[in-house]
């Protein structure tokens, strides 16, 4: 799920009494299984960056109340359990700071999940991460009044210069405007390095209203701090289709973005875009993606797939949209679904994705390609604000006993307010109760964060496996209703998971570990 | 090299930059899909009503899509089902309800198969108004309060 899935409301009183409850009820609970796997405190070394949003309790005149936040930043693990620097931008409802870590610890177990806590000059935050690999991982806040999700990877120090930074990138940014209406943005530019930007072109969609293709304003550009916090941390500043940010260097191939205008948050990432020139022709395979963000009535997320066959026309559409608990499946029953893409003249990678459904309507899509087996998604119906992410998907078949193995995992949604999940899952290649789990969660309503919490369920693949599939996991939470989701499967390293039930907004994905 | 001429080649590559850039600028921007037609529940500032009526129930989370504070409001064209958005929004805004309150809504009605929803952007009752969502239709419970502005917004306490 992009960083623009932070939303807003519901789920049932007995949930939340449930949460507070903690363990009772049908479920027998027991304690957390002994980790298992090769992970340890040495699997994280090194130098990461990341990037996560969420929801912050904020107080101003009246009651304190719930407002989105983002932080990004840099991390410095030595593999033995300690954080020996970093640096982090964090936009808060109070302001935008910039703050360095010092004496801060972590803690990885064999199943590649951990702890992390990050101290700086104003406290201690504190994160629940799990290692997709010694490179790569997700992470959760799990702090009282601040909940949020997103992900790390490690950082290539060699990158830490504005010359490194050349070529075409694909980004991605949402967050709310200084209106305060929700925002997604999705487009590209070229960095000729050095810091300059010489064009760049993007899509944006406030609350639901598409713009069209717009040039870039004047005054873009990217520059590597040189007080030191660019060659140390990888930061740098950057103004990216308007908007100010700082951003933090993965690898010549991947920057996290944070907007510093205190007015509005926003968040996002970019990507090097392959250097070919693109036409129709360079979509052609299956895709899956995944979106996240806001309708009219709440959050909204999305996840499907379809064949592109590098001539304009989709087939094999699937999609399952949860918008604030009213689920849309296409094909919806008794429907069928036709559609067309189109790649913008010029090579830019830009282009549109369009369906109808004979039942449920039209459904309009905005892209550019990072790759031709990888986008950023923009869902540009009327009243939505959604991105996300397009990929190439497997050709199959999927089953069980090529998803069998571990997972890290990362979930946000909404139900009451924010809650944002991470934790392991562990498929075999039954075809039964398949799926067993172990997560750590934020319910930002109930101000309460749950540790080690189980789940287990059936993962049922429908041949060949790349539609939609259904996971149902139940928590030993016993009040706590079951997760369902509709899994659909990148490959048999990564699926996308949206939730489909009726009180909860929720999406995410798994990883395999190694 | 002489710093003049240093001047002049930043300048040449600054002046080609340029040309570049508005080459690439200046290129046709590209076609999109131009606004589709209004989906179920998608929020049409241009048919806004207003509507009085009392309150019938008052659910805060309502196990009805969407998610979210609903009310039944009993008005003189019948009863119908008044969304609102988060309810923890209601709550930080000091805006209670409950049956028997006198309320007046601007907002828009919108069909669904399960029956017609009224999508609310303020809510009246008394002498308290509240705004519930911006003029372009987001919920505020879903922007947030990013933009309180004057009222200098302050975290709470704890480590940013």
């Amino acid at each position: 799920m992009s960083t623009s899935t932070k939303r807003w409301v519901l789920l049932a009183t007995i949930l939340l009494a449930s949460l507070t409850a903690a363990c009772g009820g049908g479920r027998t609970p027991v304690g957390p299984p002994i980790p298992t796997g090769n992970f340890s405190n040495a699997n994280l070394k090194g130098q990461y960056a990341f990037l996560m949003s969420g929801t912050e309790l904020c107080s101003g005149s009246g009651s304190p109340r719930p407002s989105f936040f983002t932080r990004a930043g840099s991390f410095t693990a030595d593999g033995s359990g300690h954080i020996t620097g970093g640096l982090e931008d964090v936009n808060l409802c109070s302001g935008v700071f910039t703050l360095q870590f010092t004496n801060s610890t972590y803690s990885i177990t064999a199943d590649g999940r951990g702890t992390l806590s990050l101290t700086n000059s104003t406290g201690t935050t504190n994160y629940s991460i799990t290692l997709s690999s010694a490179t790569a991982g997700v992470i959760a806040e799990t702090d009282v009044n601040l909940t949020a999700s997103g992900s790390f990877q490690r950082q290539n120090v060699a990158a830490f210069s504005d010359l490194a930074i050349i070529g075409g990138y694909v980004f991605d940014f949402a967050g709310i405007t200084a209106t305060p209406n929700p925002e997604s943005v999705i487009g590209r530019f070229d960095a000729v390095g050095g810091g300059v930007i010489t064009s760049g072109l993007f899509d944006s969609n406030v609350a639901g209203t598409p713009s069209g293709q717009q040039p870039f304003p004047a005054g873009a550009f990217y520059k590597l701090d040189t007080n030191g916090d660019g060659t140390n941390f990888g930061r740098g500043t950057a103004n990216i289709a308007g908007h100010i940010f700082a951003y933090y260097i993965v690898d010549a191939t991947r920057l996290k973005l944070l907007g510093t205008d205190p007015a509005e948050a926003f968040s996002g990432e970019a990507f090097a875009q392959q250097n070919i020139s693109f036409t129709a022709a360079s979509l052609n395979s299956g895709f899956a993606f995944l979106l996240g963000g806001s309708s009219s009535t709440g959050p909204i997320a999305t996840a499907g797939r379809f064949t592109a066959d590098g001539a304009g026309n989709l087939t094999s559409i699937f999609l399952d949209e949860n918008d604030s608990g009213r689920v849309t499946l296409l094909p919806s029953q008794g429907g069928t679904v036709t559609g067309t893409y189109t790649v913008d003249m010029g090579g830019f990678g830009g282009g549109t994705a369009t369906w109808t459904d004979t039942k449920a309507g039209t459904f309009f899509f905005i892209f550019y390609l990072i790759s031709p087996t990888n986008a950023v998604f923009q869902e540009i119906d009327s009243k939505i604000t959604s991105d996300g992410t397009l990929l190439a998907q497997t050709a199959g078949p999927v089953s069980p006993a090529t998803l069998a193995g571990d997972f890290a995992f990362v979930w946000s949604g909404v139900s009451t307010d924010e809650e944002d999940f991470v934790g392991q899952l562990k498929l075999t290649s039954a075809s039964g109760n398949n799926a067993t789990g172990i997560m750590d969660f934020n319910e930002f309503a109930a101000g309460q964060q749950f540790f080690n919490i189980q789940f287990d369920g059936p993962l049922t693949i429908v041949p060949p496996g790349t539609g939609p599939n259904t996971l149902v996991a139940t928590t030993t939470l016993s009040s706590l209703m079951p997760f369902t989701f509709t899994a659909y499967a990148v490959d048999s390293n990564n699926v996308f998971l949206v939730g489909v039930d009726k009180t909860r907004v929720i999406a995410g994905s798994v990883v395999r570990q190694p | 090299m002489q710093m003049a001429t240093r001047v002049r080649i930043v300048g040449f590559f600054s002046v080609l930059l340029l040309l570049l850039s508005n080459i690439v600028w200046a290129q046709q921007l590209a076609d999109r899909p131009r606004q589709p037609p209004m989906r179920t529940l998608a929020y049409d500032a241009t048919q806004e009503t207003v509507v009085e009526g009392t309150v019938l129930s008052y659910t805060a989370e309502s196990a009805t899509p969407p998610i979210g504070a609903h009310l039944i409001l009993q008005t003189a064209a019948g009863a119908i089902d008044v969304h609102l958005g988060a309810a923890r929004f209601l709550q930080a805004n000091n805006f209670s309800l409950a049956t028997g309150d006198s309320v007046r809504v601007v907002g828009v009605s919108s069909e669904t198969r399960q029956g017609t929803i009224f999508l609310v952007r303020v809510i009246q009752k008394g002498g308290q108004s509240l705004v519930l969502r911006t003029a372009n239709g987001a919920l505020l419970s879903v922007a947030r309060t990013r933009a309180l502005g004057a009222q200098k917004a302050q975290q709470q306490e704890g480590a940013r």
